[in-house]
């Protein structure tokens, strides 16, 4: 028999922080990093002594990069663990956190996501071992222009509908400080954009730069004992993972891991108040958003043109701006994603504050292969 | 990956003994669906025959070996596989749209030339 985080002891996620996502500049890595730990730790209102053991997130800054920053904050000997696991490296993180936590191993736990592309270079992706007919020439925006094309002709559905998502999304930024790209859009600004590929046009696709997120993890003695954030704690109610399929796909994944997440926490789709998901391409969130069951197969745009997934509507979807505007710098992406729950939850999110909000979820996928979804809920 | 045989072209792809995986690119590794490996991995010919999937015109691209634009698209092949290769001209291709594979130029590597081209269009 296998048991999940809901069979074990409750885990909470007690203070956030973040370096603000940016494009790729002078600003040392350790600089961004910290910055996000000790906001996180300063939010907890507990000191990195505190922290029994740390799971650093990143994707592109080579091996043991979470030293460099971790030192900084007094080493005092506790475990350290690296992960890596693509976009969802930070999902990752806080999900090994949550079962170290809940399986009563740690107490308290720093989940640390902090990522630096190089300039003009994009992320390095492990060498095939086999090669495809178009090697090369299908970048993942490509991949996913593919899949707004078959979801357009199955659909009925226009370029200028998926335009919509990326409208949403960058209004949703504008009113995030920690968000890269802070600037409303029109649907003419994103429609006449450079074109990408398909109907994808430059705004409708996620900008990949560098910043920092952290989230401090704890169990129910340790907030009580450290009498630690007494009207902010919000659980983890579910911590799901699946990895690919052979003949799967990212819809797919998103599909099996929310499923999970959902069983473990006993909820339905209809009681999701706040929806935070892989959106680098605006037709991912139509695909995620349908794939978590929110609103049925085909049905994402039409809602969306209503105000259904607006903040303030039926479910908030990508209340952070998600990656098209919060931005992707990779390692921090998912552990940001947690921050944005857990300020939604609390309350505490300010002018793109979903009223109301009780309970959320992240879902992550990672260059098709991984997926992740957390549910979080306030108390 | 393609060969030049009787009949034309044809993908260079295996067939699982163990659970009757159809795959391409040939591979003894293991297969995806079962986790055989070696001799259970059969070579099998593939017609590069298929129907559209879905297209995409790349109109932005770092690489300097694919300029843009080029048009890239997701076949379903007769026998099975899905697969993606760039296609011949530029103009948008409809799901469903019947396909076969093409060489472009007889100079460069039959992988380098290989395109789809629209079924019954002129080679």
């Amino acid at each position: 028999m296998t048991l999940t985080i809901a069979d074990l002891k409750p885990v909470f996620v007690i203070g956030v922080g973040w370096r603000r996502y940016q494009n790729p500049s002078d600003t040392h890595y350790v600089d961004l990093g910290l910055d996000a730990a000790r906001a996180a730790l300063a939010d907890a209102g507990v000191s990195f002594a505190d922290v029994d053991r740390s799971f650093v997130a990143t994707a592109m800054l080579g091996m043991a990069s979470g030293r460099a920053v971790l030192k900084h904050l007094g080493a005092h000997g506790q475990p350290l663990v690296h992960v890596e696991n693509a976009s969802a490296s930070g999902s990752a993180a806080f999900q090994l956190a949550c079962h170290d936590v809940a399986a009563g191993i740690s107490d308290l736990a720093l989940v640390l996501g902090v990522d630096k592309r190089p300039s003009n270079a994009p992320a390095l992706r492990a060498p095939a071992r086999l090669t495809s007919l178009a090697e090369g020439a299908i970048a993942p925006v490509t991949h996913f222009a593919l899949l707004a094309d078959q979801y357009m002709q199955q659909w009925h559905v226009e370029a200028e509908d998926l335009a919509r998502i990326a409208v949403k999304n960058h209004g949703n930024g504008a009113r995030n400080p920690n968000a890269q790209r802070q600037k409303a859009r029109s649907l003419d600004e994103i429609m006449s954009g450079k074109m990408i590929a398909g109907a994808l046009t430059a705004l409708q696709c996620c900008p990949v730069g560098e910043g920092a997120a952290a989230v401090i993890v704890a169990s129910e003695d340790a907030a009580r004992r450290l009498n630690v954030a007494g009207d902010k704690p919000v659980r983890v109610a579910a911590s799901a993972a699946a990895s690919e399929r052979y003949d799967g796909s990212d819809r797919n994944i998103v599909a099996e891991v929310v499923r999970e997440a959902f069983q473990q926490a006993r909820i339905k789709p209809d009681e999701v108040d706040v929806f935070e998901t892989h959106d680098a391409f605006s037709i991912e969130e139509a695909h995620y958003v349908e794939a978590a069951g929110l609103c049925p197969p085909g049905r994402y745009t039409h809602l969306l043109r209503e105000g259904a997934f607006d903040i303030g509507g039926q479910c908030a979807v990508s209340p952070s701006g998600g990656l098209l505007a919060m931005g992707h710098p990779i390692g921090p992406t998912g552990v940001g994603q947690i921050g944005e729950l857990t300020l939604q939850l609390r309350g505490a999110a300010g002018g793109r504050q979903h009223k109301g909000a009780k309970l959320g979820v992240a879902s992550m996928v990672g260059l098709g292969a991984v997926g992740y979804a957390h549910v979080l809920v306030r108390l | 990956m393609i060969q030049r045989g009787e009949g034309g072209l044809h993908l260079c792809g295996g067939r699982c003994a163990a659970c009757g995986h159809v795959f391409y690119p040939f591979q003894e590794l293991g297969c995806e669906a079962c986790g055989a490996f070696g001799g259970a991995l059969q070579a099998q010919r593939l017609s590069t025959e298929g129907a559209v999937v879905c297209f995409a015109m790349v109109r932005f691209s770092l690489r300097e070996e694919f300029a843009a634009p080029y048009g890239v698209v997701e076949v379903k092949l007769d026998d099975g596989p899905i697969v993606r290769a760039l296609s011949e001209t530029a103009s948008d291709f409809s799901s469903g749209e019947r396909v076969v594979g093409t060489l472009i130029d007889e100079t460069l590597t039959l992988e380098d030339a290989f395109r789809f081209r629209r079924a019954g269009a002129k080679a």
